[in-house]
C-alpha cells in the first residue's frame, strides 16, 4: 500500500514529532490550552521547514509535489501520535479548495501562509438556525460594485478555534433575495478584521474549542470570493468532501485501540475470550474503515466529481472510533469516572474526554443522517 | 496506492455477467433447493471464457492473473448464485500445486486448468476439526490412508480430492482419486447443494500422492485455508450486491401511502447502511486479495472474515425487512441469495476460531 518513500516519510516524521512531543505523551491535541497551542504553533514551524505541512501541493506554494499518500500519512501519523499542530481546516479543507478553484493571487497569498505554518484557519458554515440544512444561511453578503467589496453581517456557530484563528473561510449569502443554494458564496476573511466578535462555547467535555462569531459591517475585498459570486454552493459542498474523509479519526481510534490492547495485555486481561472476540471485531471494522478512508481520498485525487467514498468514510472512521473509546470506557471501569486527583491515570482521563468529545465526529461537517441522505439519493438514486 | 479497476479486469467482470446474468432463475434455483432438480451453472460458462485456468501460469497453459482478479471474477460469481468447484479447484489445486509442487504435478495442473480433471477439497472443515483428519499409518511396509472426511463438496464432480492426513511425523497435504472414497452420509445445503461425508480405507499412499513435504506441509494448509477464506468472501460480496440490487428495484416500484417507498428517509437509511457495509467488507477484501505476500495476509484474511460475517449477514436481514412479507416468501427467491450467505457464514470457523488465531499471530 505505502511505497519505500512513504514509509521512510512516515519514520522522518516520527523523530520529528518525537522532538516535539515528551515520550510519555498522553494528552488528546487540544489547542484551546495554551501549551497546547504553543506546542502546535513549534510543530508547524518544524514542518513547514522541511516543507512537510502539504507534501503533496505544489512546490511552488510550499509543498514537495510528493504523491497524496504522503498527506495520509502525515495527518494519520499526526493523530495517532495525538501531536498539536494537524491543520485540518487549512491544509485538508480550503488548501485543495483554493487549489482547485482559487485565482493565482489567493493561491500566492493563502497556500504559501499555510505552508509557512502562519495560518489558522476556521470554518464558518453553520448558523444558529443552520445546521444540517446549510443551504438555508442567513449571514449577508452585500456587494459594493463600486468599491468591490462584500459587505458581511450575520452569526456563525461552532465555529471551532475561531478564537485563534487568523483565517476563515465563510459561506455567506450575496445575493439578495435568493433562497437556498443559490446566490451564496464562499469568501476569505481576516480574522482580525473590524467587526468581528468571537464568543466562547463550552461544549460537552468542559472546554470551549468551539465559539459563536458574531460579522457586524465586515468589509472584504471581492477578490477573495472563492470561485464566482453568487455561486459558492458547490465549492462550499466540495469542500465538505474533502473534510469528509475522517482520517483524524482512523488516527485516534487506532491510538486508542493500541493503548487499550496495552492496557489489557499488561494486566491478562486477554485470559477472557470476551474481550478477544472484542478486539478482533473492533479490529476488522477498523481495518475496513481504514482501507475505506484511504479510498475516499485516493479517489478525491483520482477525480472532480462527487463520490459516496467521503461520505462512508466519514460514517465508518466516526463510528469505529466512538466504538473503540465505548470499549475502553467499558473495560476501565470505575477509572473512568472517577478521577483520582493525586494519583492520576491519564489514560483513563483521556477516554472519558475523548468519548464525550468524539459525540461531535457524528455531527460535524455533516451529520451521519446527512451522509446516509447523500449515499441514498446521489449514490443509489433514490427520491429526494 | 491503487484502488482501480483496470480495463482487462473490467472485461472479465462484464463477459462473465454477461453469461452468467441469463442463467439466474428463481424459479429453477428453488426446485433444486427443494431437490426438485439439478440446476445450476457456472462451471461450464467459465470454461467457455477460459477463465478456469485464470490463476494458472502461463507456462501451463492458463492466463497468469493475479488473485485479485480471480477474486473479482468470484464477486460475479457469487451474485449471479454460481455453483461448482472452482474455489477448490482453482486454489486448493492449481494455484497450490503450481506453488509447491510444480514440477511434479504440471500435468495435472494443465488438466486441472482446462476441467480435463476436477479437483476438490475440504479445507475450510479440515482446518478447524484436525483433531478429525484422516491418518497415514505404515502397516507391513505399506503406508496406508484411512480416515474419513465431513461435509466435502462438489465430490460428484471431482476426479480428485485435496486433503490433510496425519502421519507420526506430522500433517501431510495429499491428494486423492475421488474413486478411492466411499460415501457415508449424503446431505444438502440449504440451496440444494449436495454435500458428501466419505470414508477412505487402506489406500495406499505412494509418493504421487503427496504434496510438498512435511517441513512446508504447515505453509502448504495455511495458504490453502487464507486463499479459500478471501475466495469465499469475494463470493459473499457478490451475493450482497445482487441482494441490494433487488432491494433497490423493489423500493424504488413498491408504492406505499400513495409513494414509492424509497422516498421515506428511514428506509433510506437502511439502504446506505447495506451500501456501506458492502462497499467496507469488499474494500478490506479487495486489498487483502493483493497483499499474498505480505507477512500480514494471514491476520488480514481473518479479518476480512469476521468484518463478512459481521456486516454482511445484515445486509440480508435487512433487506428482508425492506421488503416486507414479499420477502418472507418462497417464490420471490432473496431467501436463496440470505441462504448463500449464511452458508458461506458457516464456513472456515467462527469469530472465536478467528479472534484466537489473530491473537496467535499477535505473539
Amino acid at each position: 500500500m505505502f511505497s519505500k518513500d512513504d514509509l521512510l516519510f512516515k519514520k522522518k516524521l516520527d523523530s520529528l514529532i518525537n522532538k516535539h512531543l515528551p515520550e510519555d505523551w498522553q494528552e488528546y491535541p487540544d489547542e484551546t490550552l495554551d501549551n497546547h497551542w504553543e506546542l502546535s504553533k513549534k510543530i508547524k514551524k518544524s514542518l513547514s521547514e522541511k516543507k512537510w505541512i502539504a507534501p503533496s501541493w505544489p512546490i511552488e506554494y510550499g509543498g514537495l509535489d510528493k504523491s497524496f499518500t504522503q498527506s495520509i500519512i502525515l495527518s494519520e501519523t499526526m493523530s495517532y501520535r495525538m501531536a498539536p499542530g494537524n491543520d485540518r481546516f487549512g491544509v485538508r479543507m480550503i488548501g485543495p479548495t483554493l487549489l482547485k478553484y482559487g485565482t493565482d493571487f489567493q493561491k500566492e497569498k493563502y497556500l504559501n501562509e499555510i505552508t509557512k505554518g502562519d495560518a489558522q484557519w476556521c470554518q464558518g458554515y453553520s448558523e444558529p438556525n443552520s445546521g444540517s440544512d446549510l443551504a438555508s444561511i442567513n449571514t449577508k453578503g452585500k456587494y459594493d460594485e463600486e468599491t468591490n467589496t462584500i459587505t458581511i453581517t450575520g452569526t456563525k456557530v461552532w465555529t471551532t478555534l475561531a478564537h485563534r484563528a487568523n483565517r476563515m473561510f465563510i459561506l455567506v449569502r450575496t445575493q439578495e433575495g435568493s433562497k437556498k443554494h443559490e446566490g451564496l458564496s464562499l469568501v476569505l476573511l481576516d480574522m482580525n478584521d473590524k467587526g468581528i466578535m468571537i464568543n466562547p462555547i463550552r461544549n460537552i467535555s468542559g472546554k470551549s474549542s468551539f465559539n459563536e462569531v458574531v460579522l457586524d459591517n465586515v468589509k472584504v475585498s471581492a477578490s477573495n470570493v472563492v470561485g464566482k459570486l453568487h455561486q459558492g454552493w458547490m465549492i462550499a459542498l466540495d469542500l465538505l468532501n474533502f473534510e469528509r474523509s475522517g482520517i483524524d479519526y482512523i488516527g485516534w481510534a487506532e491510538r486508542c485501540f493500541d493503548d487499550l490492547l496495552n492496557y489489557c495485555k499488561k494486566r491478562n486481561l486477554l485470559e477472557n475470550n470476551l474481550y478477544k472476540v472484542k478486539f478482533a471485531l473492533l479490529k476488522s471494522s477498523l481495518e475496513s474503515a481504514k482501507i475505506m478512508t484511504y479510498k475516499a481520498l485516493w479517489i478525491k485525487e483520482q477525480s472532480n466529481s462527487i463520490h459516496m467514498e467521503p461520505s462512508i468514510s466519514k460514517i465508518l472512521a466516526t463510528e469505529i472510533n466512538i466504538k473503540i473509546h465505548d470499549f475502553a470506557f467499558e473495560l476501565l471501569n470505575t477509572k473512568s469516572i472517577y478521577i483520582n486527583n493525586n494519583n492520576k491515570d491519564y489514560f483513563a482521563e483521556r477516554i472519558i474526554k475523548n468519548r464525550l468529545f468524539f459525540v461531535s465526529g457524528g455531527i460535524l461537517g455533516g451529520t451521519t443522517e446527512i451522509q446516509k441522505n447523500i449515499i441514498a439519493q446521489r449514490g443509489l438514486g433514490l427520491p429526494k | 496506492m491503487d484502488f482501480s479497476i483496470n480495463e482487462s479486469q473490467k472485461m472479465i467482470i462484464k463477459s462473465l455477467q454477461d453469461k452468467l446474468e441469463k442463467k439466474v432463475d428463481f424459479k429453477l434455483l428453488n426446485n433444486k433447493a427443494e431437490k426438485k432438480s439439478h440446476y445450476k451453472y457456472g462451471w461450464n460458462e467459465l470454461l467457455e471464457l477460459g477463465y478456469i485456468g485464470m490463476l494458472t501460469e502461463e507456462n501451463y497453459g492458463g492466463y497468469g492473473l493475479s488473485f485479485f482478479d480471480f477474486c473479482l471474477m468470484l464477486e460475479k460469481w457469487g451474485y449471479n448464485l454460481c455453483e461448482g468447484p472452482v474455489i477448490e479447484n482453482s486454489i486448493s489445486g492449481i494455484l497450490t500445486l503450481q506453488k509447491f509442487d510444480s514440477e511434479k504435478f504440471q500435468t495435472l495442473i494443465a488438466q486441472l486448468s482446462n476441467s480435463e480433471e476436477i479437483l476438490t477439497s475440504n479445507i475450510l472443515e479440515q482446518y478447524i476439526h484436525k483433531k478429525d483428519l484422516p491418518s497415514i499409518s505404515k502397516i507391513k511396509e505399506k503406508t496406508l490412508l484411512n480416515g474419513t472426511l465431513s461435509n466435502v463438496p462438489f465430490y460428484k464432480e471431482s476426479s480428485n480430492i485435496m486433503m490433510i492426513a496425519k502421519s507420526k511425523s506430522g500433517e501431510q497435504v495429499v491428494i486423492i482419486p475421488s474413486d478411492y472414497f466411499e460415501i457415508l452420509e449424503h446431505k444438502t445445503s440449504l440451496i440444494g447443494e449436495e454435500i458428501y461425508d466419505l470414508k477412505i480405507r487402506d489406500f495406499h499412499i505412494s509418493e504421487k500422492n503427496l504434496i510438498g513435504t512435511n517441513k512446508n506441509c504447515n505453509n502448504i494448509i495455511d495458504f490453502m485455508y487464507y486463499h479459500t477464506l478471501i475466495s469465499k468472501c469475494s463470493e459473499t460480496i457478490g451475493a450482497a450486491e445482487h441482494i441490494l440490487d433487488i432491494t433497490l428495484n423493489y423500493v424504488k416500484n413498491r408504492e406505499q401511502f400513495n409513494t414509492k417507498i424509497g422516498s421515506f428517509q428511514s428506509v433510506q437509511h437502511n439502504l446506505s447502511d447495506m451500501y456501506i457495509n458492502i462497499n467496507e467488507a469488499r474494500e478490506l477484501i479487495r486489498f487483502a486479495s493483493k497483499e499474498i505476500y505480505s507477512e500480514k495476509f494471514k491476520k488480514l484474511s481473518l479479518l476480512c472474515k469476521i468484518i463478512c460475517d459481521e456486516k454482511i449477514s445484515q445486509v440480508s436481514w435487512t433487506a428482508h425487512q425492506l421488503h416486507g412479507a414479499i420477502g418472507f416468501t418462497w417464490d420471490y427467491g432473496l431467501h436463496l441469495l440470505t441462504k448463500k450467505i449464511l452458508i458461506n457464514k458457516n464456513l472456515g470457523g467462527n469469530i472465536n476460531f478467528y479472534s484466537n488465531k489473530i491473537f496467535q499471530y499477535e505473539a
